[in-house]
């Protein structure tokens, strides 16, 4: 399978605890991939480390490479912000800033150097419309973001994400703060996504990942247990371990 | 990715460089205009006393005759405290109690009359004043024993000692059958200061079960307070003003005074001035040294 | 009724008496606290309002000339409230980007050891005494200006506005650290998930997050410069009858501000002369300044709150471009009111320059890239904590070189001689320890009391919103405005004379809002839960309050105490003209003066020539005293920041 994201025996520490051991994955272009495993496996830690999100976290030692399109992120010379740019994310809790729905938007791109008034405009419409939100606020670009609720907020979130057009888009459990309805829209805006994205999405809810993914890695204390496709994984396991989650054993 | 940023680079340094380049000779003009503050001659700084200064109110009487001082004037809160920004300010001018002249400034002659006691003494000094204590009612107990003190011939030797004029007459101070007892409270002119803080010395050698506690917050201060009954006896070196006359105080005179005009020994514009030049120079007619000249 | 039941019911009948009673005492600390703090406030109006009415109140405000003993007597406060703002202002464009560059170095750009090197650092500032600040500021900045400047004297408005500055930063950084560190790291990270630098973080999302807080921050540290009186008293020149600078921007002019004013004159004034109300007027109005500030603080604090939560309801919101616009033209008008500033005080030719060169900077900004803005930022920002630091360190060193050659077990234990330039200071020492003995048995029982009453006893509501307001604006009153209310109130009025014991209640009182403030926040840090649960097994109030309530709170109370103790040990003002002399030796009775270390430094540095080396053994020991206590308190701070999590 070609690949966008390879990991080569990724380790990672928080101090003197391990939170990653040896992790070998990698990402399908186009495709949804995964994460699974129960509370403190390392799936929100392995997902941080595509775009070099464990930097801010002190005391955090990596070993190992992540490759994107074959370099290094990790290496040398790699500036964080520029990895970050190819590589949104959109985090568990919506983190609209307190800014306007419309400066949400345009903020990856002023960050990035743009100024024009117009090319702002077009891609704060062309981000909330991706977005599935554009309906919904495009009469009020300028009040407050944190007015929106929380589903709109977290819409908003992905939109801010897809501004910078990047290639990969980490989801870190983007839905365990929404309700069903807003969970569901947000599955949905996942299926179209991927027509010109890659997304990645950790979860800890397996009925969300059996509905939405193409590809499914299941962790377990720091390891990467299996990866399969989704509906390899979930019919007909390999490893004991993932069995035992998949049939709710434990987790 | 790499390639773009190195190019992007390359521009930059340039630009950064032409920043620092820019920033610098900025810097650098400010600095050197700031400093290229002209000055032909040397400015006049006016300094004087605080409005509860007895030698201020004496030197606005009879020097200014009552007229505004300039508001430039900068005020201190004592004699020393005019003595000390007179020996670190070049340009500086100001008056004090004669005690306070020493080698650290330059006393200015007024019409050529030099300030010193001898002629305070014999009154050819233009501005001259008495020192006072002031007592509510007539001084009793422990102040009465202190005033007598001060105003004996040991108590007129520290006059002497510290620089100012001593009584033309006293007697020597009776110390028999003497048992006073008790605390005294003195506040008052920052000019009779010195004096009392080395009468209190010596009282307490002869007395040293007693207790003398003393503040100098100027004439005026001393007044109230003593009106007030927060101290027990007043230090002033200026009399009573109409408005605290017929209040019951009492006067002790203890000493003579000329207030000296001091600038900074480096000052070699003027030795002597004219009380016409100096009162020019307090309201701000006269603003630079070489116009004396 | 069986012997058992009689016996239940007397306990029952004994605890509820101590119920009472202990509600009673509390309640008793309270009222008394809240008197005081009103009482304080209507004392000086009603002195003050007099003298408004003698000289009016518009030629009081308007009038530029401050003669009160002159013939006839001119009560102009205009030029001395000029006075006041132009150092205040001077004293906050040094500050602000000093503080905030510092807040913001501690807080996201430090390393942890760093930061608890440089942190301690910035709150040692404050620790210094005002007094100290004024001999330092008198001895070495005025001088430094005047020769480095080729000015005539270097007592100006800005020798004071640096003086004012440095002091006030450990106030703003400390709060605007606070509030830059509350920003939820989901800002952060968001951002930085973006693909912005650090700097960019910083500056488009932490640091606008965090305005409220900064804005705070800053009216704070103005609050606290607008009330110093003992450094403004030594190095602003005090021009005899108030004077604005001509022109305005003449930062060497010498400026008499308000609180200067009342220190200067309060000895003087006989109760009940014009004089006398006339500078109650002037505390009045300080005190109308402080309640101005005050109340803009918290409007702006709320509006911002607001605009980042929700639409405000009920405002028509104009049209996206319009208010674009409207920015755009403010600018501009700002820019050209700018540059008429600059045009005036430095001519033609440096106008030009500097506009030219804040052009070139604008347009070479819009082309490097975001990496090498970082780079000058954040050399811009740690440049601003170095300043501090060295600061910090020229400060100290002085004042250790200059004090250490007189300090000798005769120094710390013999009476002062020759007018303080020979002998000791051990009365002074001994008359310090005693104030603020004095101060805090009077103050920490009160306000304790009160705290505890008023966070237990009663329900928020209107009359705690008050008390609570009264607090805040005696927090902020200038020291000054406390001495002269001990001076009029129990010097002069209760007849206690210039006594130990007037100075002891004037310092209770001006620490007394402090203590019922801290220990307040500190009783509402304790969990409702744990209350709860003692209630639930069985416990009354005072009996939850005292063993569950309080034993947590207590290093926080500790704190308090202690930060009002090295407060109380280092003013100057509320004593000068309420306890102290210059002379004398340790009173027998609280109703003599007494001698103090802040005021003995004060003196020496403004009365008697050629005792520099005694008063840099004063302030040598002053600050040493002061900042152990201060240590004190931040070591017990950090010890239990530990064990209690909550």
């Amino acid at each position: 399978m070609k690949e966008l994201i390879r990991t080569i025996d990724l380790s990672l520490w928080y101090g003197e605890k391990q939170a990653l051991t040896d992790v070998n994955l990698q990402i399908a272009p186009n495709k949804v991939t995964a994460l699974i495993g129960p509370s403190g496996c390392g799936k929100s830690t392995l997902i941080r480390c595509f775009n070099r999100m464990n930097d801010v976290i002190p005391g955090c030692r990596v070993k190992g490479q992540v490759l994107f399109h074959s370099k290094n992120i990790y290496g040398q010379n790699v500036d964080a912000s520029e990895v970050r740019k190819k590589i949104g994310m959109v985090f568990q809790k919506p983190n609209p800033f307190p800014k306007s729905i419309y400066e949400n938007v345009a903020y990856g791109q002023r960050v990035a150097g743009i100024k024009s008034n117009e090319k702002l405009d077009e891609i704060v419409e062309k981000s909330l419309k991706r977005a599935a939100l554009w309906d919904e606020v495009s009469d009020r670009l300028h009040e407050p973001a944190m007015s929106l609720s929380g589903g709109q907020q977290q819409r908003l979130c992905i939109a801010r994400a897809l501004s910078i057009e990047p290639e990969i888009i980490l989801m870190d459990e983007p839905c365990s703060a929404l309700d069903p309805i807003a969970t569901a829209k947000i599955e949905d805006l996942i299926r179209v996504l991927i027509k010109n994205y890659t997304v990645t999405i950790v979860t800890h809810n397996m009925q969300q990942a059996a509905r939405v993914s193409d590809y499914t890695a299941y962790m377990y204390l720091g390891k990467l247990i299996e990866f399969g496709s989704t509906k390899q994984i979930f019919e007909n396991p390999e490893e004991e371990l993932t069995e035992n989650y998949i049939t709710g054993r434990f987790g | 990715m790499i390639k773009i940023v190195q190019t992007k680079k390359k521009k930059e340094t340039k630009t950064l460089l032409a920043i620092g380049f820019l920033s610098i000779t900025l810097i650098s003009t400010t600095l050197l205009s700031g400093c290229t503050q002209n000055q032909n001659g040397l400015s006049i700084v006016v300094i004087g006393r605080d409005s509860a200064s007895g030698t201020r109110e004496f030197f606005w009487e009879h020097v200014m005759g009552k007229e505004n001082f300039t508001s430039k004037l900068q005020e201190k809160n004592s004699n020393g405290g005019i003595y000390q920004t007179v020996t670190q300010t070049p340009g500086a001018i100001g008056y004090v109690g004669l005690g306070y002249v020493d080698s650290g400034v330059k006393a200015l002659k007024i019409n050529n009359i030099t300030a010193n006691a001898e002629n305070v003494l014999a009154g050819t000094y233009p501005i001259a004043r008495d020192l006072y204590l002031f007592t509510m009612g007539n001084a009793s107990g422990l102040a009465k024993e202190f005033i007598e003190f001060i105003m004996s011939t040991e108590g007129q030797e520290i006059v002497d000692e510290e620089g100012f004029v001593p009584l033309p007459t006293s007697e020597a101070y009776n110390s028999t059958n003497k048992n006073p007892s008790g605390s005294l409270t003195i506040g008052g002119s920052t000019t009779v200061f010195p004096i009392i803080e080395k009468a209190k010395d010596a009282f307490k050698v002869k007395y040293p079960q007693i207790s003398i506690t003393v503040s100098s917050t100027g004439s005026g201060a001393g007044i109230t307070s003593v009106m007030a009954g927060t101290v027990d006896i007043a230090m002033s070196s200026r009399d009573l003003k109409s408005s605290e006359d017929n209040k019951g105080l009492m006067k002790y005179t203890i000493a003579s005074d000329g207030i000296a005009i001091i600038v900074n020994p480096e000052n070699t514009y003027v030795d002597n001035i004219t009380m016409e030049q100096l009162k020019a120079i307090y309201k701000g007619e006269i603003t630079n040294w070489d116009e004396l000249t | 009724m069986s012997l058992r039941q009689l016996t239940k019911f007397s306990t029952i009948t004994k605890k509820t008496i101590k119920e009472k009673s202990v509600k009673t005492i509390l309640f008793l600390s309270a009222i008394s606290a809240v008197i005081v703090i009103f009482s304080i406030i209507f004392f000086l109006f009603q002195d003050g309002y007099s003298i408004f009415q003698t000289a009016g109140l518009w030629e009081f405000l308007s009038g530029t000339r401050w003669n009160p003993t002159g013939e006839p007597p001119v009560y102009g406060a205009f030029s001395l409230i000029v006075g006041t703002l132009l150092v205040t202002i001077g004293a906050m464009v040094i500050a602000i980007p000093l503080s905030i560059g510092s807040a913001i170095f501690i807080s996201e750009i430090a390393s942890p050891r760093i930061r608890s090197i440089i942190k301690p650092a910035i709150e040692l500032l404050a620790g210094i005494p005002s007094v100290v600040y004024g001999f330092f500021g008198l001895i070495v900045l005025t001088t430094w200006l005047r020769i480095s400047f080729n000015q005539p004297s270097g007592e100006s408005w800005l020798a004071g506005s640096i003086l004012l500055g440095i002091m006030a930063i450990p106030t703003i950084a400390s709060v605007a650290e606070d509030a830059i560190s509350s920003v939820p790291r989901e800002y952060k990270e968001g951002s930085l998930a973006l693909g912005a630098t650090k700097w960019q973080t910083i500056s488009k999302v932490i640091v606008p997050s965090a305005l409220s807080g900064i804005t705070a921050a800053v009216i704070l540290g103005m609050g606290r410069a607008i009330g110093e009186t003992m450094a403004v008293m030594m190095v602003c020149g005090n021009p005899t009858y108030g004077l604005i600078p001509e022109p305005i921007t003449n930062i060497f002019a010498p400026v008499k501000t308000l609180t200067a004013t009342l220190g200067i004159e309060m000895g003087e004034v006989a109760q009940g002369s014009n004089h006398y109300h006339a500078l109650f007027g002037l505390a009045l109005l300080l005190l109308i300044i402080t309640l101005a500030v005050n109340i803009i603080a918290t409007v702006i604090l709320g509006r911002l709150k607001e605009k980042q939560k929700k639409v405000l309801k009920k405002r028509i919101p104009l049209p996206y471009g319009i208010s674009k616009k409207i920015k755009k033209t403010l600018y501009v008008i700002i820019g050209l009111l700018v540059a008429w500033l600059l045009f005036i005080s430095s001519g033609i030719i440096t106008t030009i320059l500097i506009l030219s060169i804040v052009a070139s900077i604008y347009y070479i900004s819009r082309k490097i890239s975001a990496k090498n803005i970082q780079r000058v930022a954040f050399g811009a920002i740690i440049s601003t904590i170095v300043i501090v630091i060295i600061i910090l360190a020229i400060l100290i060193s002085y004042i250790v070189s200059n004090g250490i050659g007189a300090i000798s077990w005769e120094f710390l234990t013999t009476e002062p001689a020759d007018a303080g330039r020979a002998g000791g200071i051990f009365p002074a020492i001994v008359g310090t320890f005693y104030l603020i003995a004095g101060a805090i048995l009077i103050a920490l029982p009160l306000g304790v009391g009160s705290a505890i009453y008023l966070t237990e006893y009663t329900r928020e509501g209107k009359l705690t919103k008050i008390i609570r307001a009264g607090a805040d604006l005696l927090n902020g009153t200038p020291s000054i405005v406390f001495g002269l209310f001990g001076f009029a109130f129990l010097v002069l009025y209760l007849k206690m004379g210039i006594s130990l014991v007037a100075g002891q209640v004037t310092l209770a009182f001006m620490i007394l809002p402090t203590i019922i403030r801290t220990t307040e926040e500190t009783l509402k840090s304790v969990p409702q839960s744990l209350r709860e649960g003692s209630l639930a097994l069985g416990a009354t109030k005072w009996q939850t309050i005292r063993r569950v309530v309080l034993p947590p709170a207590a290093p926080g109370i500790l704190t308090g105490a202690i930060l009002g103790i090295g407060r109380a040990a280092g003013e100057t003002a509320p004593i000068m003209f309420t306890a102290v002399a210059f002379s004398g030796a340790i009173p027998s009775s609280v109703f003599q003066p007494v001698m103090a270390l802040p005021y003995h430094l004060y003196i020496l540095s403004t009365n008697v020539p050629n005792s520099t080396q005694n008063a840099g053994g004063t302030a040598l020991v002053l600050l040493l005293l002061v900042i152990s206590i201060f240590l004190i308190a931040v070591i017990i701070r950090n010890h239990y920041k530990k064990t209690i999590k909550w």
